[in-house]
């Protein structure tokens, strides 16, 4: 596939709890000259544009869905709707002359509490299906030996299992690293429930 | 009335008591956001994440209810059990008011 001169892709990794830095490197990479299209989490697709002020904010929506009236009442506002991975939504606004490119789209520490209860709650439910299956799958190869496989096919049923309790630890670490991040955050902002 | 709910809800955040206040009016987060910078002289802005967020978890929890759709704008009004949470959170924020001005003897051993 030949890339368009114009349309520029960045690996790039955000975590759950990275939404601010994430935010500020978009506002970044459009003040480079590259506008923010879309992400898949992992690869972050820009087209080149003026060199401006622009200043991007992420919000974490419960069900995902990118309803009209959502994004009216970020329309009315100001912002612009510039892309969804998942449940996040992204949205930019142009800087007024001077202004710092850090308008938040949360206005009360109530709010951003809020938004952290969001993402962990969230996060969890997407995350519980796979470390389920990771660990049913591992538990009945390991366990029951409902899969008492000889030779080649057993040792690859086992690698497997023994992959899956690998990735689910990786999954897991990973959670309990960003979730202890987004309380952290949520400790600054004086959370005291 | 849940004594959950008060728990949550009394007292309220700022923002909360002028969108709850507002909505016994039916009206639309934008316009709500307009009217409480009119009503504060412009010191009070709720920022759309913040506005979408408290209308969402007021509509859940009962406070408010969602009247019509216009122009994909979501139109709002306060409800009964709403309106008694405003009535103590005003109750409240009266009281705490009489006693800063020093208006309710009996409060201040001198």
């Amino acid at each position: 596939m030949k890339e368009d001169a114009n349309i520029l892709v960045e690996k790039q990794k955000f975590y759950i709890a990275e939404f601010e830095q994430e935010a500020a490197w978009l506002s970044f990479m459009h003040k480079e000259g590259w506008k923010f299209l879309s992400t898949d989490g992992f690869h972050y697709r820009f087209e080149a544009a003026e060199k401006e002020d622009w200043c991007y904010q992420l919000d974490y929506k419960q069900n995902g869905a990118a309803e009209d009236d959502y994004l009216q009442l970020y329309r009315d506002f100001g912002w612009e709707f510039a892309g969804q991975y998942q449940n996040w939504f992204y949205f930019r606004k142009k800087c007024a002359e001077g202004e710092a490119p850090d308008l938040s789209v949360f206005s009360d520490r109530e709010s951003r509490l809020e938004l952290c209860r969001r993402i962990i709650n969230g996060q969890f439910l997407r995350m519980l299906p796979v470390c389920f299956l990771l660990m049913l799958y591992s538990y009945l190869v390991f366990f029951t030996g409902f899969l008492d496989l000889k030779g080649f096919m057993g040792g690859l049923l086992n690698g497997i299992a023994y992959g899956a309790v690998i990735v689910f630890l990786f999954i897991f670490g990973l959670y309990i690293n960003q979730i202890s991040r987004l309380n952290k955050m949520m400790k600054n902002l004086g959370d005291t429930k | 009335m849940e004594n959950k709910l008060k728990r949550i809800y009394i007292p309220m955040t700022e923002t909360g008591f002028y969108i709850l206040f507002c909505l016994q009016k039916e009206n639309h987060g934008y316009n709500i956001g307009q009217q409480v910078k009119r009503m504060t002289g412009g010191e009070l802005s709720i920022s759309p994440g913040t506005m979408y967020g408290t209308l969402s978890k007021m509509e859940k929890d009962g406070l408010i209810q969602f009247v019509k759709e216009e122009d994909k704008r979501k139109f709002y009004r306060i409800t009964e059990l709403g309106n008694e949470i405003l009535e103590l959170e005003l109750k409240r924020i009266e009281r705490l008011y009489k006693n800063s001005r020093g208006e309710i003897t009996g409060g201040i051993d001198e």
